[in-house]
């Protein structure tokens, strides 16, 4: 979070006065770019399952990277430090939402599902 | 907050919030709670993400995801998610020249094309819906319609806030609320593209592989 400076006008608050028509553009060249590749390699076949999987996630990890720091301009900043800060403590949450959840669907998969239909 | 307190008056004399106290920003206190409540609704689709992870291969001899995807198709839609946030950006450095004109139309603009988004996405699922492709089908269906509609509701509800905003900036201008809103839908509206790098990553791309 910011200072208390732009209170007064608003359109001179630090988080206004961020934008950036270069981040945007920057930003939206680059993910499309990205997402572009991918699907070309996944249209062509280049490579086998577990390698185009592979090369899509770190793809879109990196696309996600982007879209923080060109867009949401998450960074360091005085204006910006304690979003970066929750996003960065949300992480390990993340990890075990995923986690717990694949595990209960997983465990209830195997204790509920017909197996031989379609798997 | 600070309590003012008037002193041995009547109950009726004390002031307990003091509206005038600058010793925070109103602003970056809005966004900053609204930034939380959207690593919170993150992880809603963190859930339906290990869900979809696990359920995708539970077909239940129905149709799998390469009998239902298409991934040139979902680019389409991919271009149109990430014009509209561009064209939001746009709207966001009108906002930093206060020029209304500029925030109105870049927005109109973002709403046109996140509509245009929506369109495709509904013709899609319309058109699985008349083959008999529902979520009732199997698990993976059900996981499937519920992950990519989670993130189309999102979008409809973004284009209806963007509706409001425009109203707002029409009456009321750049006012310390109709700011803070603004900013607000931003987060919002640039969290849609950040979920749709991983929707059309995760179920078109690798669903097609």
């Amino acid at each position: 979070m910011s200072d208390s400076h732009g209170q007064e006008n608003p359109i001179k608050h630090p988080e206004v006065q961020l934008a950036s028509n270069g981040g945007y553009i920057a930003g939206f060249i680059l993910t499309l770019g990205l997402m572009f590749t991918s699907l070309e390699l996944v249209s062509r076949h280049v490579w086998g399952p577990f390698k185009l999987t592979v090369a899509t996630s770190v793809a879109a990890f990196a696309a996600v990277v982007l879209q923080s720091y060109l867009l949401f301009r998450l960074d360091l900043s005085r204006t910006q430090r304690w979003n970066t800060f929750a996003l960065i403590i949300m992480i390990p949450l993340f990890v075990l939402i995923i986690a717990l959840t694949w595990w209960m669907f997983q465990s209830l998969g195997a204790r509920t599902m017909i197996h031989g239909m379609g798997m | 907050m600070a309590m003012k307190n008037s002193g041995a008056g009547s109950p009726g004399s004390v002031v307990l919030w003091d509206e005038g106290y600058h010793g925070h920003d109103v602003i970056s206190t809005r966004t900053f709670g609204f930034w939380l409540y959207m690593l919170s609704d993150a992880m809603i689709f963190a859930t339906l993400f290990a869900a979809y992870a696990v359920l995708a291969s539970h077909t239940a001899g129905g149709p799998t995801a390469q009998n239902i995807v298409h991934p040139w198709y979902a680019f389409g839609e991919t271009v149109l998610v990430f014009s509209s946030v561009l064209a939001f950006g746009f709207s966001m450095t009108a906002l930093k020249a206060a020029s209304r004109p500029g925030v109105i139309g870049w927005m109109l603009l973002a709403l046109v094309l996140g509509a245009g988004f929506l369109g495709l996405e509904i013709h899609e699922f319309v058109g699985l819906a008349m083959r008999g492709i529902v979520p009732a089908r199997s698990a993976f269906l059900s996981s499937y319609w519920a992950l990519v509609l989670t993130h189309g509701l999102h979008m409809a509800l973004g284009l209806i806030w963007m509706l409001v905003m425009m109203y707002q900036v029409m009456r009321y201008g750049f006012s310390t609320d109709v700011v803070a809103r603004l900013l607000s839908l931003k987060y919002f509206w640039l969290f849609q593209a950040v979920m749709w790098v991983c929707v059309f990553t995760v179920i078109y791309l690798h669903g097609a592989i």
